[in-house]
């Protein structure tokens, strides 16, 4: 079995100061100064792709993974973690485009790499990213390539005994489950205690020498993406909005009298208490 | 201009969609003369039992096969649409809710109707005849506007729009629609399917009080004697994402922009910095008190009321207050020398 996992790292935005939302004169923000993380669900999606690694060798079964990103700011540690921990092949796209609110065009290049591929594979990606909160990438990698998508997923396991999927998703208060299999495009929402594992000191040590795959689009004409993308949407503004309420502190002599002012002036009146 | 109203899934979501989409057209599409509802589901809709119905003139009802196999939706909505050609002027809007699933069908929809979609909509506006939408970027620390150059024009809502008038009876026929090849959309998958309701959600959104923990209430422990305070203040349980990620609570709990957006009439924030994801999950709430060790966290800017301390200690005292006053029925005035608490 195939499985590609398309992530993205991106700044960490809570290390941001108020003052430091300014955009300049392209509509960005100056966020060189943050550290990276990865986006929260792809994250999630790299941990899941390892976990289904896992249990197909327990059943003695082959999975080739891939890891693919796109114009990301990963640092090449974060790519060589990833080999560290068995990705077969960790591959960079390299753009020059500014992609952050155009999901189309990062998914035409996703879709021209996956096209490559030999193998129909179980493409695994995180529902959102966190700057451009597009929300659209998976599903239009999907539509491109012509495939089922199903978002957001919770869980997906091996099923046994080919080499179909176990997908769980939460739907809006529905939880669905369906047995599916390869090629298929699994947009990885909200999972809990699916932080990735960290490569051990040995696990580095393995894939001393080894290196990222820096590829530039093949098959891509990099000036129509762009004119696509203008076509499509433009962004005109790009602001901090500031709704301060006016805060009044309640401060008692110790924290029994200050629960006592709290419960009396304000808790008791509000909402039927 | 064509407004189209695109409702999926299952009763009662079906009604949450309508009554948000109901309330965002009134505010920002409510010339628009010709309105259309596509009413896409597996179950039987029957109009005459619903609390509300969309405020449309002409309800088109179709049924699938499977409750929530996208494929078999975007086949309905690709029939219904047809092959008709809008001029990039005069091209409709497709209008579809803030949940998860109809926001992934107004993104492949506009793909396949050669159109353009947006996702978490919170305004909409024309301005020298360009249309500008509006939605919260960068983890909802910014708010972008974008001008929607094609259509049709996908758009699926941000969550929070409520709309609390129940529109019965509207007098308009709904006319029952059949797509032919649901087969054929749906391919040979999935090869087993199954569809169970879930704890719900709408409890959280629906509450007159909500109390919200973050990564500084410290413990699963302090999380239950926080639950146990909502029970005792009639409240709903909430929590930020660190929370939640750490299965201090259900994934249904979850407040913020990946999770439920809550407007009650009061909130209760213990042990959150305030980070701007979790923001969007409370600001619509109408009073908001917090509690937090850091006098300068984030949270407080947007607080009405605010307590610098311990949160763990607080929710205890607090606890303990409520049971005393409810246990005696009457204000307790607190003496600041009484031993008994």
């Amino acid at each position: 079995m195939k499985v590609i996992v398309c992530f993205k790292e991106a700044p960490d935005l809570e290390r941001m100061a108020p003052a430091d939302w300014e955009t300049d004169a392209a509509l960005k923000p100056d966020t060189r100064f943050v550290p990276t993380v990865l986006n929260v669900y792809d994250e999630s999606a790299l941990e899941m792709a390892l976990r289904l690694r896992d249990a197909a060798r327990g059943r003695e079964k082959t999975t080739e993974l891939i890891a693919l990103t796109v114009d990301s700011v990963s640092p090449p540690r974060m790519l060589k973690n990833l080999l560290a921990l068995q990705y077969d092949r960790v591959v960079k796209i390299e753009s020059s485009l500014d992609l952050r609110f155009h999901a189309l065009a990062v998914a035409k290049l996703l879709a021209a790499f996956i096209k490559t591929q030999d193998d129909a594979p179980v493409i695994f990606c995180g529902v959102r990213s966190n700057e451009g909160d597009n929300g659209k990438t998976p599903l239009l990698l999907a539509e491109m390539l012509g495939i089922p998508c199903i978002t957001p997923v919770i869980d997906a396991t091996l099923a046994a005994p080919d080499e179909s999927l176990d997908v769980t998703v939460d739907i809006d208060g529905w939880r669905v489950g369906q047995r599916v299999r390869a090629p298929v495009v699994l947009a990885v929402g909200n999972v809990a205690g699916s932080s990735l594992r960290i490569p051990t000191l040995k696990d580095k040590m393995r894939v001393k020498g080894r290196e990222p795959e820096m590829i530039l689009p093949a098959g891509i004409d990099v000036e129509e993406i762009a004119a696509v993308m203008a076509r499509e949407e433009e962004l005109v503004s790009l602001k901090t909005e500031r709704q301060k309420r006016d805060t009044a502190f309640v401060r008692g002599q110790d924290m029994a009298e200050t629960a006592a002012i709290f419960y009396n002036q304000y808790l008791k009146k509000r909402a039927g208490i | 201009m064509k407004k189209i109203m695109v409702f999926g899934g299952r009763m009662p979501d079906i009604e949450g969609q309508i009554k948000e989409l109901n309330a965002f057209c009134r505010l920002y599409l409510a010339g628009e003369i010709e309105t259309e509802a596509w009413m896409i589901s597996d179950q039987d809709l029957n109009m005459a039992q619903m609390t509300v119905t969309p405020e449309v003139s002409r309800i088109k009802l179709v049924k699938v096969r499977n409750p929530y196999v996208a494929e078999e939706y975007l086949a309905v909505i690709q029939a219904l649409y047809g092959n008709t050609h809008y001029s990039p002027d005069t091209g409709p809007f497709l209008l579809f809710g803030s949940g998860s699933f109809v926001s992934a069908l107004a993104v492949r929809a506009a793909y396949r109707l050669n159109g353009v979609s947006c996702v978490g909509v919170r305004k909409l506006r024309w301005q020298n005849e360009r249309l500008l939408a509006e939605k919260m970027v960068y983890s909802g620390h910014l708010v972008a506007e974008f001008q929607l150059k094609k259509r049709p024009c996908c758009l699926a809502i941000s969550p929070g729009f409520r709309d609390g008038s129940m529109i019965q009876a509207s007098g308009v026929e709904p006319e029952n629609f059949t797509v032919a090849d649901l087969t054929v959309a749906a391919g040979d998958w999935p090869r087993t399917y199954r569809c169970d309701r879930t704890i719900d959600a709408a409890g959280l959104t629906a509450a007159a009080l909500v109390l919200a923990v973050g990564w500084g209430i410290g413990s699963r422990e302090n999380v239950r004697q926080t639950a146990e305070l909502a029970l005792q203040l009639g409240g709903e349980l909430g929590g930020s994402r660190p929370v939640v990620m750490n299965a201090w609570l259900g994934m249904e709990q979850l407040l913020g922009t990946s999770g439920a957006v809550v407007a009650p009439e009061a909130c209760l924030v213990f042990g959150a910095s305030g980070s701007a994801a979790f923001k969007v999950g409370i600001e619509k709430s109408k009073w908001i008190a917090a509690v937090n060790c850091d006098e300068n966290a984030p949270i407080f800017q947007y607080a009405d009321v605010a307590i610098c301390g311990d949160c763990r200690e607080f929710i205890s005292e607090l606890l303990q207050y409520v049971n005393r006053e409810q246990r005696s029925g009457d204000e307790i005035v607190y003496d600041r020398n009484s031993t008994a608490k």
